[in-house]
């Protein structure tokens, strides 16, 4: 009977003899098919922008006419940010419903080729995202305040019930508990950090749309350098 | 007929009280996170039903022995400690519970209306834990 580290052995060079057999007959025919570059869909990139001001494209509706109005008219699918800030597909699809604040509508023509549109657009994608995180955060983590009130208003209890040992145990559990609502409320806090750059950013655009030009928008609207890069996480 | 058991002490009244007050307040807030459950039928049983339970128990004569309970295995004095003690950690609780989604209103981020039914419960259950408190810290101490 052989060994088995022998067998191994010999396994081993027998694989290695096949492969370096197999390598001068190997015959490869490339197939690759030629590589199409499109037209580059235009980029908002910082700074670029304000370089080319343009003419405003917004046009402002009927006062009576809110966001809520809007949404109800452009339906599910095409809408981006909240009722406070955001946009969407108007009925016809050749314009945008735009809005900043609940009652202050505007009509932009749908033509995503203009960065100051498209900036809006990513700024309401990434304040609605934010705003869904911090929702969701609340929703699914509220049971570490449960966690953190059973611990501590039990404490008593575990002394007087479990001595020295009780009270340890449930004095680490309250400590631990503790340590995730504070999570949680970190985790809180960048969420509405998230949702506030990002809804500065969509001012300026917004401001940007309505025809003005760079350093007035960054002022009326308080954007930063550091909002834009949190805006395009 | 003598009774078995003699009047409850002050002590063990206001344990008695904060207890059922910390039950009644949790049950408060904990049912509207049932309509946060996103459909989730488990999730909303488990936390209807645990608030339920939270609710009967407040009502029940659970309070009642969990505070004579601990007040034959403590001074009055410290009894009144733990009174208070339960209704600052309702009150916390049911502060942070309130507070979650109101971080949220304050920064802008609109609403889904569900979550307007948790700062509620959270408010009223902060209201009655500070009620209790302050009744209990008001009342005479036992001897």
């Amino acid at each position: 009977m052989a060994r088995p580290g022998r067998q191994s052995l010999f396994s081993c060079f027998l694989a290695l003899a096949v492969l370096l057999s197999g390598c001068g007959e190997v015959s490869f025919t490339p197939h690759v098919t030629p590589l199409v570059v499109g037209t580059a869909q235009p980029q908002v990139t910082w700074g670029t922008v304000a370089a080319t001001p343009g003419a405003p494209v917004v046009t402002p509706v009927a006062d009576d006419f809110d966001s809520s109005d809007a949404l109800e008219l452009c339906g599910e699918d095409l809408r981006w940010g909240d009722v406070i800030t955001g946009m969407c597909l108007a009925p016809g699809g050749a314009e945008y419903y735009v809005w900043t604040s609940p009652d202050d509508v505007a009509i932009v023509d749908a033509d995503l080729t203009d960065p100051r549109l498209l900036g809006f657009l990513q700024s309401a994608i990434a304040l609605q995202a934010a705003g869904d995180r911090f929702w969701r955060g609340v929703g699914t983590n509220w049971w570490r305040v449960g966690l953190f009130g059973v611990t501590f208003v039990g404490l008593p209890v575990a002394c007087i019930g479990g001595g020295p040992v009780g009270c340890l145990i449930d004095g680490a559990a309250v400590l631990v508990s503790g340590g995730l609502v504070y999570d949680l409320g970190a985790s809180l806090v960048d969420d509405i950090d998230a949702y506030t750059s990002s809804y500065r950013v969509a001012h300026y655009y917004f401001c940007l749309l309505q025809g003005g030009s760079d350093a007035p928008c960054r002022e009326s609207s308080g954007m930063t350098q550091e909002d834009l890069s949190l805006d395009q996480q | 007929m003598t009774s078995s058991r003699t009047e409850p002490s002050v002590g063990e009244k206001k344990a008695e009280s904060a207890l059922r007050a910390v039950l009644l307040g949790a049950g408060l807030w904990l049912a509207p996170f049932s309509l946060v459950q996103n459909g989730a039928w488990a999730g909303v049983v488990v936390v209807l039903g645990l608030a339920l339970v939270l609710v009967i128990a407040s009502v029940s004569r659970f309070p009642s022995a969990a505070a004579l309970w601990m007040a034959r295995r403590s001074s009055e004095r410290h009894l009144a400690f733990w009174s208070v003690w339960f209704s600052c950690g309702g009150l916390l609780t049911s502060v942070l519970v309130a507070a979650l989604p109101a971080v949220g209103i304050a920064a802008g981020i609109p609403v889904p209306w569900a979550f307007w039914t948790v700062i509620g419960g959270g408010a009223v259950s902060a209201l009655i834990n500070l009620v209790v408190l302050v009744r209990n810290i008001a009342a005479k101490p036992g001897p």
